[in-house]
């Protein structure tokens, strides 16, 4: 085995490790959620245990960072030099909240495994869909607060058909994906040349015939797919930046409100790239490992492609259905 | 080896991607409460009083696009329907309060006498949670109030989170958050005597407990 191969493996195991514990942490997190959900007919049901850990730290950090925005909001109206204090906070903000929930950061991130993806795409998206999903919070608040002076009923009315277009959007586009990929699963599983790719034979230049070419798919729809992957999962804005901004029109300063949206784009998206860079490099160290001891390479990608378009769809699904809870933007 | 491997990281991935997708909803509300116990001539516990205050923003939130006067307050045309809103909406969570006696867990009736105010910039929620059926007050209850759900982010009052109304003599209570016991009235004694008793779960849910003899 060679020096490359061994420090490849080494990274490979560290970056395994890294994802179960975060895994297991957040499913941790979501078995405390759900106990505690229920109540049994007899007993208080789970007390609110306060989430450790991982999940538990996230948590009071966004609280805190949350609470001293809004009074940064406050102070922003007072004095203009509050801005750059108001700025830094969401940014902090957006770090830590994009780890939860309605970030689109599980759709950006299987996307990213099911369509190929580089360093610069990974990043891009995370960016993209960041920056949608403050458009979005901004177009919400716009249109329905200050345009049409609606009331919270409405909005939250408003935001659940935003909700049933994005997450069905979400579905649709992975079962599309799904498609696509089973198609091409499929046709090499049977031995047939790919749809619409080139052929790999001893022509072509690829230096490694087995190793299967990360462009493989990306053809001249990659962009296009890329596109309907960054609407689809930012145009459910976050409830925070909601909050956020119908706070700072109520104090008369909407303007700061914008301003912490798109510093807190920027946190999210940092946190995003984050995840899609691990989805990235999982996905290359599994192929490349895979295909080594293999000689399969391509029909394990393939199958990989097609596990997460499924899960793209799966998203979509849970979404749509209320399984997978989302955020919410009233009790009730 | 290395397939198995593999396998073993894509699973890793796959179940970050859904965890992470799912595993937890943030606080999005923050309420400060208030709780006053309620006894009646009897000296039975007949129910709650509770006073949530809600955060700046969640009430701008509450009250965008509503009527307000010129003075900045909120007339009673709008207050107290969303007040009724709230309350009926808090039906299903079970207005997020359990209490239960040494014994049992003790049910609640829909809550009366519920109303909204607006005072610095906050709305407060006051409402009346009757108990089913009156309770005797000697011994030990308990009272949790939060949401499961972590949508809601309750914490008590710093000045006087619980108050003890019409209370027959000796009763005392205590606090207790993730920082641990508050003092109330207490004695030494009455704390040694609860942490005896370990019945009560986990240590660490916000929770009010009041003793009488």
């Amino acid at each position: 085995m060679g020096k490359a191969a061994r420090q490849g493996l080494w990274l490979a195991g560290g970056l395994g490790l890294l994802l179960a514990l975060l895994a297991l942490d957040g499913a941790l997190a979501q078995g405390v959620a759900q106990s505690g959900a229920k109540t049994t007919p007899f007993g208080l049901g789970a007390p609110a245990a306060a989430p450790s850990g991982l999940t538990g730290y996230i948590i009071a950090k966004q609280s805190e960072f949350y609470r001293a925005l809004i009074q940064a909001v406050r102070a922003a109206k007072a004095d203009g030099a509050a801005l750059p204090l108001l700025a830094g906070l969401s940014f902090a903000y957006g770090v830590f909240h994009a780890a939860g929930p309605g970030h689109g950061k599980a759709v950006i991130s299987s996307y990213l495994l099911a369509d190929g993806g580089t360093l610069r795409r990974g990043i891009t998206l995370a960016f993209a869909s960041a920056v949608v999903q403050a458009l979005a919070a901004i177009l919400f608040v716009g249109a329905l607060a200050l345009v049409l002076g609606a009331t919270a009923r409405t909005m939250a009315d408003a935001m659940n058909m935003v909700e049933i277009a994005a997450y069905g959007a979400i579905a649709l586009f992975g079962a599309w994906l799904a498609f696509q990929k089973g198609r091409a699963f499929v046709a090499v599983l049977l031995g047939r040349p790919l749809p619409g790719a080139h052929v790999h034979d001893a022509t072509c230049g690829c230096a490694d015939k087995h190793a299967p070419d990360p462009h493989l798919l990306d053809g001249p729809g990659g962009w296009r797919r890329a596109a309907i992957a960054v609407v689809s999962a930012g145009a459910r804005p976050c409830s925070g930046a909601i909050l956020v901004l119908t706070f700072a029109l109520s104090q008369g300063v909407l303007w700061s409100g914008i301003a912490a949206t798109f510093a807190m784009a920027a946190g999210t998206a940092l946190t995003v790239s984050a995840i899609a860079i691990l989805a990235v490099y999982g996905k290359r160290l599994a192929v490349r490992f895979a295909a080594a001891a293999s000689g399969r390479g391509t029909l394990l990608l393939l199958g990989i492609e097609l596990a997460a378009a499924l899960l793209v769809l799966g998203f979509g699904l849970a979404l749509l259905s209320g399984y997978l809870a989302s955020e919410r933007l009233l009790p009730g | 080896m290395a397939p198995r491997f593999v396998l073993r990281l894509l699973c890793a991935a796959l179940a970050l991607l859904w965890a992470g997708g799912a595993a937890f909803a943030h606080p999005h509300v923050w309420v400060t409460m208030k709780t006053q116990v309620l006894y009646g001539p009897d000296g039975m516990v007949t129910g709650l009083k509770q006073d949530w205050t809600f955060d700046e923003a969640f009430t701008a939130f509450a009250l965008q696009g509503l009527e307000r006067n010129k003075d900045g307050t909120y007339p009673d045309s709008v207050l107290k329907p969303l007040a009724e809103v709230n309350v009926t909406s808090l039906k299903e969570y079970e207005y997020f309060v359990r209490a239960k006696t040494a014994k049992a867990q003790v049910r609640f009736k829909d809550p009366t006498d519920y109303s909204l105010t607006f005072a610095n910039d906050a709305l407060t929620l006051h409402f009346i949670l009757p108990l089913e059926k009156p309770v005797p007050a000697k011994g030990l209850m308990t009272f949790e109030i939060y949401d499961p759900t972590m949508f809601v982010s309750f914490s008590f009052a710093e000045k006087d989170p619980v108050t003890l109304a019409g209370t027959p003599e000796g009763c005392a209570f205590q606090v207790i958050t993730a920082q641990g016991p508050q003092a109330g009235q207490l004695t030494e004694d009455f704390f040694s005597r609860l942490t005896a008793s370990s019945s009560y779960g986990a240590q660490f849910a916000d929770r009010i407990q009041v003793k009488c003899p």
